[in-house]
């Protein structure tokens, strides 16, 4: 698995290619979910979880109708929630790296599917012989055109990697936002 | 815009983090004013009553080898147990000493009787072992755990008298601690492993103990007792003399050491935190201790992998040490070889280091000092908040159950 995503990405690094780029910002707000969750034997209770990305994008027509996308983003999560004697708040930003192959549907509108790699630690916790440093997601994307440089977005995100629910309390399995993207160039 | 994504990628990197604050759902004390009196528990609770500006003195000195006199009070359901002991006390450990809660060795004056379980009263005491009479005793600060649980080395300690393995080890029981009747924070009250603690362990005289340590990187450093059958001993190791060594070590118990420390993966192991000891002409057995590097990494080797190849930080050089040396001079003996392996399997067949069990002694342990952690917490900011206390509590579990699923894995283990 990582070969091939190390591959895919060189392919993505290193091609020619002559065909339509864009860069463009993104910026998403949304909530995120988790099954119960249970920590030292107790659940936690009252558990909300809103999430803000904010993300550089970078879109290749691959073929006509197909495309891929890759970039770089800052997801912040801002979770809350009762356990045992605590009554918490925890706020964790994550760096995400996505990469995704679309389909453009119709003249406005577009799918795209892929995953993202995100830190699961904090960078000062990073530990390389240690578990659980990196998460998986997947994703799936729509994008519908609004105006030249304007799209809406809808972005669905699910963790796809073995992860303790120690680590799903500020960082969660599932999360839905909706966002806009401006064109830079 | 290259300049730009590295820029943005850096600051990324740099910010990236979490932050956790609470509100605690119920009316705790502060540590600045709670009492001894305010601890009504079966556990120790220790008040130490020292003059001030030498006990700070110890205390910002720390690296130096000063020592104060003070006198132990201990209490125990409310009650007074200990009155006024005359005592010697010191600040132990080398790492974890930079914490700023920081390990004490207490020293009696006169070996204190603790027959009737007043000082150090764990719940199971192995037949073979005695602590009756105790000169000295250590009250941790769960050592490199002090930032994450104060209940790892107690749990993988406590594992170790519950497996039935043929293992020696320290007893220990939580404790509360204060300081001229000011509160200095949770620790654990720990026997010696050192020769006085060893020759009361066995119920011997100090004079009769011959004991050696191996610390970071593999150095044997002689502590006490026939010096000359030590160096037997690692000649013996030098020149692969089999029927030498297994004459002279406790063989069963060498074995259960060595797959107990392997199986937990105590990364801080052989080449260093290793203690080894003979009563009189008996033959050498190995002690645990200090089991507060156990599952952080490298849980994904082989036990074997683990014994030949031990390092903390380099994935491929192992540190050279006596214990590895001694194992595959034994390992070469088919008798010795067989006897390993097929103990291994039974260890693992017969669950007696399972997550179940370790998970039952983390919760009885996590259970007996929930309800003061917000006041060590509060005076200590290294845990952070007691909901990251319970996700390192959380991760202490997990940590044990990977290198569980691990060398269940393997297959076939040997």
């Amino acid at each position: 698995m990582k070969k091939i995503i190390f591959i895919f990405i060189s392919f993505l690094i290193i091609q020619k290619s002559y065909s339509q780029k864009n860069t463009s910002i993104e910026v998403f707000s949304g909530v995120g979910f988790n099954k119960d969750l249970t920590l030292i034997n107790e659940s936690v209770n009252n558990y909300h979880l809103s999430t803000f990305q904010l993300n550089a994008n970078y879109r290749i027509k691959i073929t006509k109708g197909f495309f891929t996308e890759t970039g770089i983003g800052a997801q912040w999560y801002l979770s809350s929630g009762t356990i045992g004697v605590s009554k918490f708040n925890a706020t964790t930003l994550r760096i995400k790296i996505p990469i995704l192959v679309g389909r453009i549907l119709f003249k406005k509108a577009s799918f795209a599917a892929g995953i993202a790699i995100l830190n699961n630690r904090d960078f000062d916790k990073f530990d390389f012989r240690a578990d659980y440093n990196l998460r998986t997601t997947l994703l799936i994307k729509g994008n519908y055109t609004l105006t030249n440089n304007f799209d809406v977005l809808l972005l669905i995100q699910k963790n796809l990697s073995d992860i303790p629910d120690l680590y799903l309390l500020n960082q969660p399995e599932l999360d839905v936002s909706v966002g806009i993207s401006y064109k830079l160039f | 815009m290259k300049a730009k994504t590295i820029f943005y990628f850096f600051i990324c990197i740099l910010l990236s983090c979490t932050k956790f604050t609470e509100d605690l759902n119920e009316d705790f004390l502060s540590y600045k004013q709670v009492k001894i009196s305010t601890f009504n528990i079966g556990f120790p609770v220790i008040n130490i009553k020292v003059i001030q500006e030498e006990y700070d003195e110890m205390f910002l000195n720390y690296t130096e080898d000063i020592e104060i006199e003070g006198l132990l009070n201990l209490y125990r359901n409310s009650q007074q147990v200990i009155f006024d002991e005359l005592v010697e006390i010191e600040i132990k450990g080398t790492q974890s000493a930079t914490f700023s809660l920081k390990s004490l060795g207490i020293k009696f004056d006169d070996t204190f009787d603790n027959s009737n379980g007043e000082l150090l009263s764990p719940k199971t005491i192995l037949p073979n072992h005695s602590l009756k009479k105790i000169k000295a005793f250590r009250l941790r600060n769960s050592g490199n755990d002090f930032q994450e649980t104060l209940i790892k080395d107690i749990s993988y300690t406590q594992l170790a008298l519950s497996s039935g393995l043929d293992l020696d080890f320290t007893y220990y029981e939580p404790t509360i601690v204060f300081v001229n009747n000011f509160f200095l924070g949770i620790m654990n009250l720990r026997s010696e492993g050192n020769t006085n603690g060893v020759s009361r362990l066995n119920d011997v005289k100090k004079k009769e103990i011959t004991l050696a340590k191996i610390n970071f990187p593999g150095e044997v450093e002689k502590k006490d007792g026939d010096f000359e059958r030590i160096e037997k001993l690692l000649k013996a190791i030098e020149e692969q003399n089999v029927s030498f060594l297994k004459e002279n070590l406790d063989i069963n118990n060498f074995i259960d050491y060595l797959i107990f420390q392997s199986c937990i993966a105590n990364v801080d192991w052989p080449y260093n935190n290793v203690r080894f000891y003979a009563v009189n002409e008996s033959k050498f057995r190995f002690l645990v201790y200090d089991l507060d590097w156990a599952n952080t990494r490298k849980k994904e080797l082989h036990p074997l992998d683990f014994i030949r190849n031990p390092t903390k930080y380099s994935p491929n050089e192992g540190i050279k040490n006596p214990i590895t040396d001694l194992f595959n001079v034994l390992y070469t003996d088919p008798i010795f070889k067989s006897q390993f392996n097929n103990r291994y399997k039974d260890i693992i067949n017969s669950n007696v280091l399972s997550s179940e069990y370790f998970n039952i002694i983390v919760d009885a342990n996590f259970n007996a000092i929930k309800e003061y952690m917000p006041l060590h917490i509060e005076k200590y900011s290294d845990i952070g908040t007691v909901i990251e206390w319970y996700r390192n509590i959380e991760h202490l579990k997990e940590s044990f159950k990977k290198r569980e699923d691990n060398i269940l894995k393997i297959s076939p283990l040997f």
